[in-house]
């Protein structure tokens, strides 16, 4: 009784947190792109601000988006179904991905080294999405 | 000074910012560490025993999301630590399978601890 009183306000939580984190992927991917064929000089303001950016919001978002949607699937005994463990693995990619992005962003800080774009990307991250979003909303056994 | 000591003088505005940055991630992967570490140690040695031998599952059935949440944290935080680069391929392997091991999140720490000491002293070297 209990778990179906709270499932919608997890599901606003947990798409709330899941807006921020692939906004915020796309925007930084995005900013990346803009700022590659630039000096690693005139980089470094934008790459601060990038770190300060996943220090406060895709890492917090990305937590959330794990706590909720693991909250969900166990609330909902979804956690053997196909759908989302193909929908795991999509996600688990996006946020390797993350990581991935923002440990190279220290990185171009810490040696002076100029961000590299990684082509096509940002159309990878709303790729993900699109199959995230199919995945958790039709559900395909 | 060394390459990396050069590079990040000359984007001087945030110089500070900059070479803080690395020490800070080791302090926070040292935290994930100790959290995964800790319980895995509570679900292997007190839910589990806990559910199988006085049948009382209701810990395991707190401590395991937990676990599962801090496992996931820490595979993270060591992704996003090592994709700063700097890292040996051994002490890569390393990182990641201190994971699996009960106790093995606290062998880190002393590890990490040395590694954040070494980058201390070289940045009050420059």
């Amino acid at each position: 009784m209990m778990m179906t009183a709270i499932y919608p306000y997890l599901v606003a939580a947990h798409v709330t947190a899941v807006v921020c984190l692939v906004g915020g992927l796309l925007a930084q991917e995005r900013l990346v792109n803009a700022i590659a064929p630039i000096s690693p000089e005139e980089q470094a303001g934008t790459l601060v601000a990038l770190q300060r950016f996943e220090r406060t919001v895709t890492t917090p978002a990305l937590l959330l988006t794990w706590i909720f949607g693991l909250s969900l699937a166990l609330s909902a005994g979804w956690l053997s179904s196909g759908w989302l463990i193909a929908k795991l693995i999509v996600v688990v990619a996006l946020s390797a991905f993350h990581g991935v992005r923002s440990g190279r962003i220290r990185r171009c800080l810490r040696t002076g080294a100029s961000v590299k774009r990684i082509s096509g990307a940002d159309f990878g991250i709303v790729v993900a999405m699109l199959v995230i979003a199919i995945l958790a909303i039709v559900k395909p056994a | 000074m060394t390459k990396d000591g050069q590079a990040a003088k000359a984007l001087h505005p945030h110089n500070g910012l900059i070479t803080d940055l690395e020490h800070k991630q080791l302090k926070r992967l040292e935290m994930v560490s100790i959290i995964e570490a800790t319980t895995l140690v509570l679900l292997v040695f007190v839910a589990a025993p806990l559910k199988h031998i006085w049948g009382w599952p209701y810990g395991s059935k707190l401590l395991g999301p937990i676990h599962g949440v801090a496992f996931l944290a820490y595979v993270w935080t060591a992704l996003q630590t090592v994709a700063g680069g700097g890292w040996h391929r051994r002490d890569v392997i390393r990182l990641f399978l201190v994971a699996f091991v009960p106790f093995g999140g606290y062998a880190n720490l002393r590890w990490l601890c040395e590694r954040a000491k070494s980058l201390a002293e070289g940045r009050q070297a420059r």
